[in-house]
């Protein structure tokens, strides 16, 4: 009998295991995408805790451009032929507290991407992820759906206040980091800058190098376009404690 | 064998060489030095950056944002409150902040002994 029952089991995990396998096999969508962990199984039950592993990471802050942005799009791509104005008509409610597949931002970013039986398309491949992503923030903003406030830096966490002299300071008018605000493009991408071995001109990557090329680039390469970033001394430590953490 | 046992050895002659030089040179000059590695504090400045801020002779870069380097062995003060001697000297290139909390100096994490060859190179710019 014991037997029996772990062969069932058995047998049960691998036909898991294989439809898991057929959900996360390529699809159509674009290599980014199909890189990427995969959202929901397509199924009627309710998700039970969140599965991280599929809350993809190039999820932008939900700020109020960004939920504006998806209001735009979620009229534009016509979400509202089915789900009305969030109130729900052919397609379910989007502002209720129901969730078939899960109310998480990457619950509902897969739910667009993938589309889900009896009627959601799949818009995979078809509008961008920042696209998808405005939308997801629109969608969660009907039901109130928005992240705690981000937390306010507690004194002596450097890293966290040098990551707003960043955002909120000149240097994103003309850098990216991937996962922030910061998505200007005239200057070099620092996603990684602390992976860099050499500076500009081959000065290697040190500290005090990048302190000196932060204030007064024009001292290090005079012909460079970014220009002296005037930092108080507090500023200038913590922006170096954040930009270490970027590998 | 390896280049900290190297490194030591040389320093125990660095040390040797600058006290005998001090000695027979103090009455010739009231200029400073460490008991350090000038040529290896050289390259040091480079990596570590200080030319990034400061204008230091021979330096690839020529730094305008913290004060000129040259012949600061001469001037009394360091930082503009610490007594120029060898020990402040290596203080202040390892622990800016902890000597002035609101300099625009950063701790580069500078090691003892590079402080050393650092301050030794940095007298002996004349």
């Amino acid at each position: 009998m014991r037997s029996t029952g772990l062969a069932v089991t058995l047998l049960i995990s691998a036909l898991a295991l294989m439809a898991c396998d057929y959900r996360t096999s390529p699809s159509n969508l674009p290599p980014a995408l199909s890189a990427m962990p995969r959202g929901n199984p397509v199924t009627e039950f309710q998700p039970g805790v969140e599965d991280s592993a599929a809350q993809p990471s190039n999820r932008p802050e939900e700020t109020e451009l960004v939920i504006a942005d998806g209001q735009r799009l979620y009229h534009h791509f016509n979400c509202s032929g089915c789900h009305a104005s969030g109130g729900g008509a052919i397609g379910p409610a989007l502002m209720d507290d129901e969730w078939i597949y899960g109310n998480s931002a990457g619950n509902i970013f897969w739910t667009i991407i993938e589309g889900r039986p009896q009627g959601m398309p799949a818009f995979g491949g078809r509008i961008s992820e920042e696209q998808v992503w405005s939308l997801v923030a629109y969608v969660r903003s009907l039901s109130n759906l928005k992240d705690p406030p981000p937390a306010v830096p507690a004194e002596g966490d450097s890293v966290l206040r040098g990551r707003q002299v960043f955002l909120e300071g000149p240097c994103s008018l003309c850098h990216t980091i991937r996962g922030t605000s910061a998505l200007a493009t005239v200057g070099p991408d620092l996603t990684h800058v602390a992976s860099r071995k050499t500076l500009v001109g081959g000065l290697p990557n040190t500290r005090g190098n990048l302190a000196g090329w932060i204030l007064n680039p024009q001292n290090i390469e005079p012909e460079t376009t970014m220009p002296p970033t005037p930092l108080a001394p507090q500023e200038l430590h913590d922006l170096l404690d954040y930009l270490a953490t970027l590998e | 064998m390896t280049f900290s046992t190297i490194s030591r050895h040389w320093n125990k002659a660095a040390l040797l060489t600058a006290t005998l030089g001090a000695l027979f040179a103090g009455c010739m000059s009231s200029t400073i030095s460490a008991a350090g590695d000038a040529a290896r504090g050289e390259k040091l400045a480079v990596q570590y950056g200080c030319a990034a801020c400061h204008a230091i002779p021979r330096m690839p870069t020529q730094g305008m944002v913290g004060p000129p380097l040259r012949g600061v062995g001469e001037r009394l003060y360091l930082a503009g409150r610490l007594p120029n001697t060898p020990e402040n000297m290596i203080r202040w290139i390892r622990f800016p902040r902890e000597v002035d909390p609101g300099t625009l100096m950063p701790n580069m994490d500078v090691t003892e002994i590079d402080g050393r060859d650092l301050a030794a190179f940095l007298y002996s710019l004349r």
